[in-house]
């Protein structure tokens, strides 16, 4: 099973090197935050930028390395409370682009083997208008 | 306000804290903040000593750490953006630091009693470089010591696939060598003045 998502994320890799570069929403900065492999939540930042002429959204994000991967808005007032939720669909104006960090993160839940810095995931991130893309997201120590 | 705007004001909020907040790279040398940028030290008269579990099983008094400038903050295991870029933070405070980080101690209070246990909390910081104080607590405990510094937390109520999510105080308090709070760091203060700061403090303002 371990093998086989590893063999998944390498084709899914090949499949980004081989074939990025004609989709709309271009991202880039893609990071996944190393964690103590105790733990089964991190996060995830990159950010969009909509190259075409029609407004879009980002709808979900999937990866073979977590079980599930949702998007999160995250928020700190002047006294220093920081409240995070689920987010609906996150939307990339044409022309625009969008930061998912500060006050937006993907939160990746329950890796499904080893992630560690230095390596890439692929997260494939699903658009409303646009279709799907995939990128791969450097992990982190930071 | 419009959808439109309301996503672009957002979006510079991204923009701005990913700057100011951003990741910092190994080869910077930057470690001096203009002075007339520091913000100021005070002298709060709120928060205490106090007394709770930590990651070894021990109680801890925080009163032992006097000569020491404490970093303390509130936050919890499963949290995966602001409770670990705190931590990272605070480890590049330490590197600025150099050798005067030996007279620091972060210590870090879970606001999740429930899931935080001395384990969970031992196993988390073991992943860290720099030396924490990881403390839980009776739910009553953890309530006492958050009211005495002002911190709210509140469970969320809606539910991720990784279950509740903790909403909190995600301030960094700077406890001077008497015990004296000195100073609320908030999340957008580089780290480069929080260790300005210590270096102030440690120095005896």
């Amino acid at each position: 099973m371990r093998m086989s998502r590893r063999l998944a994320n390498l084709i899914s890799l090949v499949w980004l090197v081989a074939c990025s570069g004609s989709h709309p929403i271009e991202i880039e900065h893609a990071w996944i935050r190393e964690i103590n492999p105790s733990q089964s939540v991190t996060a995830g930042y990159l950010t969009m930028t909509n190259t075409g002429q029609t407004d879009d959204r980002l709808v979900s994000v999937s990866t073979a390395a977590y079980r599930v991967v949702e998007l999160h808005t995250m928020s700190v007032d002047d006294r220093g409370v920081m409240k995070m939720s689920k987010s609906g669909p996150i939307a990339v104006s044409a022309g625009e682009s969008v930061a998912l960090r500060g006050s937006y993160h993907l939160m990746l839940i329950e890796p499904q083997y080893a992630i560690t810095a230095g390596n890439d995931v692929p997260l494939t991130l699903v658009f409303e208008k646009s279709g799907e893309t995939t990128v791969a997201a450097r992990v982190r120590n930071e | 306000m419009n959808k439109k705007v309301l996503y672009k004001v957002g979006l510079l909020f991204a923009l701005t804290h990913c700057e100011s907040g951003g990741p910092q790279t190994a080869d910077e040398t930057v470690t001096t903040v203009d002075p007339v940028e520091l913000p100021e030290l005070k002298d709060l008269a709120f928060g205490r000593d106090f007394v709770l579990t930590d990651q070894n099983g021990d109680r801890f008094d925080t009163a032992t750490l006097r000569g020491k400038i404490i970093f303390l903050f509130f936050g919890y295991t499963t949290c995966p953006d602001a409770c670990p870029m705190t931590l990272s933070k605070l480890a590049r405070v330490y590197d600025l630091l150099g050798q005067e980080a030996d007279r620091v101690q972060t210590v870090y209070v879970s606001v999740d009693p429930d899931r935080d246990t001395v384990e969970t909390i031992r196993e988390y910081l073991s992943y860290y470089s720099h030396p924490v104080v990881g403390l839980t607590g009776t739910f009553q405990e953890i309530k006492d010591v958050a009211g005495d510094f002002g911190v709210f937390y509140s469970k969320s109520e809606e539910e991720t696939e990784a279950g509740y999510l903790v909403d909190h105080t995600t301030l960094v308090y700077l406890i001077d060598g008497k015990g004296k709070l000195r100073y609320l760091s908030h999340p957008e203060d580089e780290p480069e003045v929080l260790a300005a700061l210590a270096r102030k403090v440690l120095g005896g303002a």
